[in-house]
């Protein structure tokens, strides 16, 4: 335990650094840093691709129907896969490359995994409703001091501290 | 001028992949690829979340700021989300909700897909599911709603009628002073540290 | 707290009052100041001779951009070779000013006479845009020097009679002592402005 946590970089350190990747990326490209968008894409994509007359009539993929260009050669496609070859790199070099399922020893591995559907399920939904996940709305929009930036932050951790406490079991 | 690429540029997507690369390396060395850590800023043992998300979210701010003052970077070419007062909030009651029952955000359950976490895995295709879901019920359910509450463009120095260098100082400070605060109330309330 | 936090926090409160006293710069063009525009009007190294303008079309100079100031009505019945047309009311339409944002061309506005030319020259100058240039005289004076030169009666000097033999030649190029001008100069042909795109609206982040 002791050694566990020393491995892991001081918070402030690593979070002047992902300021700076999220620098970068308005620099490079003017485009903010997120997660769901490309789940969105993955979705869109899927839909079009199976049920392409569905795809036409329906309000949400019509827009993506009509820009003719895959959602796969998206900005946030590319950048989720970075952030796999990233996290990969980063875990093998610090010995944490491991195939677990992790949870609290109060629950059983099958409840982890119905809650951890569940919850991303409810981020999916929340994340289309609230345009954009912690890292995409939250982070890249308090980074452009973005009224709705820190309205996604205080929304989700003020919901978060709201729901623990029903929840705690799950955690500790 | 930054933005250096053209929004149409095909370098863009190389960019993406190396932006990806290191957001993907900086998440996994701070430690988010683990769910429990995660929780743990809702239950007081371990803030690390807090810390490295302001933290990135102040030197961005102020660093853009910089870029600007310094005539590199167009504030007008750069992405600035619309700011949709109710939908945003219940979407974001919705993904706090979503975050204590599966310990993840999206960004993070990709990383810790990578290292090798199954739980990530599954909240993966949580995320996917919930986005079938809100597609196929978009015109029953959200389209209305989606637009609620559109105030525009709004930063938050405008909001409350300070410049944007002002703001983003007054944003420091309060950043100081969460950091102070999370370390006190973890010292204060002895609140032990979880092993996992 | 240790010393290398206390040392984070200074730094980023001493950034934090700098950039609070600074201002957002809302353009990347900044407009210039009112005494510098000033001085910058009164040279009149701002001014090309039609002569010139002539020698640079005939050598087809690949960094010359000729923008003709006049009213479309105007355009359509003549103008240069190669013109492109941006009336002095839609100068600032954000398309028409993607002509003047760059640093490759050699920008030469001309009107009728000199005024209207110069009015877009002094505004274009103002939002900081460089490398403008205003054709003397403007049409009038092309086709008095180029497509009708007169035949001076007495040559003074070397000087005046190289610039004679030279009109006579822009002439001869530029359909010579044509007094219907049109049909020395049709189909302007002209090349688009390497326009930056705008922001287009990102749909929401992640979102």
């Amino acid at each position: 335990m002791e050694d566990k946590s020393k491995k892991y970089m001081n918070p402030y350190i690593a979070g002047v650094l992902l300021g700076f990747v999220i620098m970068a990326a308005f620099f490079f490209s003017g485009e903010g840093i997120g997660g769901s968008g490309a789940f969105k894409d993955i979705v869109k994509t899927t839909v079009i691709d199976l049920a392409p007359k569905y795809a036409e009539n329906s309000n949400y993929f019509k827009s993506a129907v009509e820009a003719n260009e895959s959602p796969m050669k998206s900005w946030l496609i590319f950048e989720v896969l970075g952030v796999l070859i990233g996290a990969a790199i980063s875990a093998a070099f610090a010995g944490r490359l491991k195939l677990k399922i992790e949870h609290s020893p109060k629950i059983s591995s099958k409840t982890r995994i119905i809650f951890a559907i569940l919850g991303g399920a409810l981020f999916g939904i929340g994340s289309q409703l609230g345009r954009g996940c912690t890292s995409g709305a939250g982070l890249s929009g308090m980074a452009v001091m973005s009224v709705s930036g820190f309205l996604v932050v205080v929304a989700i951790f003020g919901s978060g501290y709201l729901f623990a406490w029903f929840f705690r079991k799950l955690w500790i | 001028m930054a933005p250096i690429f053209e929004q149409t540029s095909e370098w863009n997507l190389i960019i993406a992949l190396l932006i990806g690369i290191a957001f993907g390396w900086v998440l996994e060395r701070a430690g988010f690829s683990t769910s429990r850590k995660l929780a743990g800023v809702f239950y007081g043992y371990d803030f690390v979340v807090i810390k490295v998300f302001f933290t990135a979210a102040i030197t961005a701010s102020l660093g853009l700021l910089f870029l600007n003052y310094f005539g590199v970077l167009d504030f007008s070419k750069v992405w600035m989300p619309t700011t949709f007062l109710w939908s945003t909030i219940v979407g974001g009651i919705i993904m706090g909700l979503g975050f204590i029952l599966g310990g993840f955000c999206p960004g993070t359950s990709v990383c810790a897909v990578a290292t090798g976490k199954i739980d990530a895995l599954a909240f993966v295709v949580g995320i996917t599911l919930g986005i079938f879901f809100y597609s196929f019920t978009y015109e029953y359910l959200w389209e209305d709603f989606r637009e609620y509450g559109n105030i525009g463009n709004v930063k938050i120095g405008e909001l409350i009628g300070v410049t944007e260098g002002v703001a983003v100082l007054i944003f420091i400070l309060f950043g100081l002073f969460a950091f102070w605060l999370v370390d006190k109330i973890k010292k204060e309330y002895n609140i032990k540290d979880v092993e996992y | 707290m240790n010393g290398k936090n206390l040392f984070g926090i200074i730094l980023l409160i001493i950034l934090g009052i700098f950039i609070a006293f600074t201002s957002l710069k809302k353009h990347g063009k900044t407009e210039i100041e009112p005494d510098k525009l000033i001085n910058k009007t009164i040279q009149k190294t701002r001014y090309v001779l039609p002569e010139e303008v002539a020698e640079s079309i005939i050598s087809e100079d690949p960094t010359l951009q000729l923008i003709d100031v006049r009213t479309h009505k105007f355009y359509s019945k003549f103008t240069l070779k190669g013109a492109i047309n941006i009336p002095l009311s839609e100068l600032f339409k954000e398309e028409n000013l993607a002509y003047f944002d760059q640093d490759i061309y050699k920008t030469i506005l001309f009107s009728n006479g000199t005024s209207d030319a110069d009015v877009a020259w002094i505004l274009a100058t103002r939002l900081g845009y460089k490398n403008i240039y205003v054709m003397k005289g403007g049409l009038n004076q092309w086709v008095e020097n180029i497509l009708q030169p007169k035949e001076n009666e007495v040559i003074w000097d070397r000087v005046d009679d190289q610039l004679y033999q030279y009109r006579k030649g822009a002439s001869e190029y530029f359909g010579g002592k044509v007094v219907e001008p049109e049909e020395g100069v049709s189909a302007p042909k002209t090349k688009t402005p390497i326009v930056k795109k705008g922001k287009k609206q990102v749909s929401g982040g992640c979102g």
